[in-house]
Formats: structure tokens, sequence, C-alpha cells
């Protein structure tokens, strides 16, 4: 032990070295009698009011790992804030949808027509999106 | 429970609320976790599923592209386009057609007059709308489930990977092979819900290093700009745009338009462009003369016609002020969905 000490020539102590030193060189002595006439009531009470679970040894946890906690806490609400809540579930999303779809093909009278029946301006928006043109009429 | 496990318990309860946000859009409610992060590989060629993949469109290139257009006529033949398509990569692009095969085993002939003039009018739209774009990646992720095929396939003597994107709503897959290093998309193909492939585009040769010094450049055929309701738009129009108040699933707005045609004798057209991250429709809108047609909300008579995959349907609604419009829905879907389109115009 004398061996490693040495071997720590030059480095600084920590700040807190000095307190566990007096903290340990101070006696033991006895507490107070009234002490627990004090402390009594309280633990009398604590009794009452049901288990006392005892408190565990906490593990360490680093800072870090407690922001990024905190911060996945905080993306994890604010994702469910956000989250739009119209009330509906999807399979009532989806009946409305279809619903208000078979409205609107109700007003629809459709009749097939060949190609060269569209107008001119209806052949030539097909065409830009690729539909055959003029060597096979439109 | 350790602090570590704690995080990953966090972490797992969050993905599962993050995916939770991407069901918009699918009222079957399948969840994002389709189109996420790769999954199941395997041998035997089984798809992997994966996430929206990098995509560069031949336009953002300077670069001279052969391809080979293919479309489903009405007949059941195959009608072939060979086109060479050269950009600047920095906006100046120019599509031209050089040959023309009417069926799957003839061979190329010359393009008519007619047709090389189509492309002339056309190539800036066809390059736009036509061609396959990743035009929103959100909405693709949303309204896709993205499979990548494993291995390369060769296209214009370039190793490409090839994805499917099989739409969440019925609307068919839209196939891409994409160049390894460039992440050009050098071919696609336009499948329709019922699995028939509609329309194909093929890379056949690719030139990085193009002189360009005599290309002609594409001008714009319409005088076209952004549609910002204002009396101003309105009396150019001649009309007040109706609105429509259904939209396939998954498409949302990317433009509203006030195209001038070139030729004036050509009344101006109302265009709204929407996409589901990949497919557009097209709702447009045009005074007609003589006026027709019944109020908006009441009853629509509508021409319906498809072919190569598009759809097209087409009719006169009256809007408040007793004139009529012809409404026109084009677009990749299926033509019972733009005719509800049509049916949801209102003043």
């Amino acid at each position: 032990m004398q061996d490693a000490l040495r071997s720590l020539d030059g480095v600084p102590a920590p700040p807190e070295l000095w307190d566990r030193v007096a903290l340990a060189r101070m006696e033991q002595c006895r507490a107070p009698a009234e002490l627990w006439d004090r402390v009594q009531p309280a633990v009398a009470e604590l009794a009452r009011s049901g288990r006392i679970v005892p408190l565990r040894r906490t593990p360490r946890v680093s800072r870090q790992a407690l922001a990024a906690a905190a911060l996945l806490l905080a993306a994890g609400a604010g994702f469910l804030l956000l989250l739009p809540s119209s009330g509906f579930s999807a399979g009532e999303i989806q009946a409305r949808h279809a619903a208000r779809r078979a409205q609107f093909r109700e007003r629809v009278v459709a009749v097939s027509v060949r190609p060269e029946e569209l107008s001119p301006v209806a052949r030539a928006l097909a065409a830009s999106l690729g539909a055959p043109s003029v060597e096979r009429p439109l | 429970m350790s602090p570590a496990a704690g995080l990953r318990g966090l972490a797992l309860l969050l993905g599962t609320v993050a995916a939770g946000c991407f069901q918009a859009g699918n009222p079957a409610g399948a969840t994002a976790g389709q189109a996420a992060l790769s999954g199941q590989s395997g041998g035997g060629g089984r798809l992997l599923t994966v996430t929206v993949p990098d995509v560069q469109h031949p336009e953002e290139f300077l670069a001279r592209v052969t391809r080979e257009f293919q479309v489903a006529s009405g007949g059941g033949a195959l009608l072939r386009y060979r086109e060479l398509l050269q950009s600047d990569g920095q906006g100046g692009i120019r599509l031209d057609v050089t040959g023309f095969a009417p069926d799957a085993q003839s061979g190329f002939g010359p393009p008519a007059q007619e047709l090389q003039a189509t492309y002339e009018n056309r190539q800036r739209y066809m390059v736009k709308y036509r061609d396959a774009h990743l035009r929103d990646a959100l909405r693709a992720r949303q309204n896709y489930v993205w499979e990548e095929v494993p291995g390369t396939t060769t296209v214009a003597s370039r190793p490409c990977q090839v994805y499917r994107a099989r739409s969440r709503h019925g609307f068919g897959t839209v196939e891409m092979s994409v160049d390894v290093d460039s992440r050009m998309l050098l071919g696609w193909a336009l499948i329709d819900a019922q699995g028939t492939e509609q329309q194909r585009l093929q890379g056949a040769a690719l030139d990085l290093s193009p002189d360009l010094s005599n290309v002609v450049w594409s001008q714009p055929s319409t005088v076209d700009h952004p549609y910002t309701g204002s009396e101003l738009d309105h009396a150019q129009l001649g009309f007040r745009p109706l609105r429509a108040d259904y939209i396939p699933y998954g498409f949302g707005a990317a433009q509203r338009l006030v195209l001038q045609p070139l030729d004036t004798s050509v009344a101006p057209l109302y265009l709204e462009v929407y996409d589901d991250g990949l497919q557009v429709l097209l709702v447009a809108q045009q005074r007609v003369t003589p006026s027709g047609g019944q109020p908006a909300g009441t009853l629509v008579f509508a021409r319906n016609c498809t072919i190569g995959g598009i759809s097209v349907a087409e009719g006169e609604i009256a809007g408040s002020d007793g004139e009529a419009s012809t409404v026109y829905v084009v677009g990749s879907l299926p033509v019972d969905e733009l005719n509800v389109v049509l049916g949801s115009m209102r003043d």
C-alpha cells in the first residue's frame, strides 16, 4: 500500500479527501436521549400508514443516459400530443369516405367512347401522360 | 430493469408511435412498417422491403439517352417509340422520336411527320408528366409499399437496381430501374391494378459526355403562370374555376396553373396537377361555347376512355354564372375514380 501511495506522488488529491478523513477520525458518541422522543412519533405514523417499502440501492445512471431518457420521454409525449385526434376509428373514416365517394359517383352518368370521340384537349392531356396519339389515333 | 433496457423500451415505443403517424391516406390501416427499414432478406429472388430509394432523373444530368417507349394500345397491340432525350442538366431538354413500330414484332421505321410534330409540341409535358418521377418522397412512402428486386439488371449497359412501388390504394405499381452509380432513372414501367403492364420506358444507350452544341432546346408550347385566384386570372380564363371536393386517396396538389396556348384561338386552360408521390392526376377546366351542362353538384354526363393505362373522364358542368366549363380529369387511375372526381366538382 505504501508503494501504491508513493506512486501517486504529484497527483493532486480530490477535494473531498479531507472531509472523508475528518469524518473517519470522528469518535463515536452516543445520541442524546431526547432524540428518540423526537423521532418516535414520526416512525409510529409511518408504521400505521402501510407497508414501508424498503428502498433499494438505485443503480448508478450516468447523466447522459438520464438526459437521453428525458428527451425520449418528451419527444414521445410530443408525438402523442401532436397526433391528430379525429375522434373516429379507422373503420369509421373508411365508411365515411366510401359514402362520400358513392355520393359523388351517383352524380355522374358515364358513357364509354372511342379515343377519337374525346375532345382535342382531353386527347392532348392524355398524350402528355403517355397515351398513344397519332400513329394509332388517340 | 436496467437503464439500457429502459431506453430500448422507450425507443421501441416511440418507433411504434412514429409508424402510426404515417398511416395517413390508407383506409385499410396498413402500417408504414411495410415501407420502412429493410426487413426480411431472402434467397431465391424474394423481394426486399425497402424505404424510398434515392432517384435522380435523366433531365437533371448532362446526358444523351436513347430509349424505347412502349405503350399498350386499345387493340391489344404494343406501340413502340424510339426516343432520344438530350439534356444539359440545367433545364434545357429536347425529346425527339426517332423511330416507330406498330407492334412488338415489327422493326422500327421512320416516324411520320405528324408524330414528330406531336413530340415537338408535347416534349416538355411528356418528360415532366409522362416519364416516371419520384415527385414527393414523403407521399411516395405513405402511398406505396417499396420493394427491391435482389441483384441488379442491365439497362443501357449500366447495372441497375430494380424497385417496385405498389400502391396501397389499388392504383397499380410503378417499377423503376436505377443506375447503381449515378442513381439515374434509366427505366420504368407502369402496371395497372390488374397487373397488366401499360407503359414501359427502357434506356438503350447512355452518353454522359455528349456534344450538345447543335441541339435546339425545347420551347414551351403554352405560356403558363401559377394560378393565384386573382380577378386577373379569372379574367384571362373567362371563368372562375370549379373546385373538386374529392381527390383520390394519397394525392396532393402539386401545381395550379393558367395555361394560354400560343395559338390564341384556343381558349385558356386552368390546370391542377396532383400527385401521390409517383403518379400524376390532371384536372383541367376550360370555358366552352356554346354553353351547356348541368349545374355543379347535380348531374354530369361524362365521356370515359382508357388507353395505354391513361384514363379520361370529361364532361360539361355549369358554374354559378350559368356558363359551362368542360372539366377534364386525366390520369393513370381507374376511370371510375376519375368519375368520382368529376362528380365532386362544385362552384
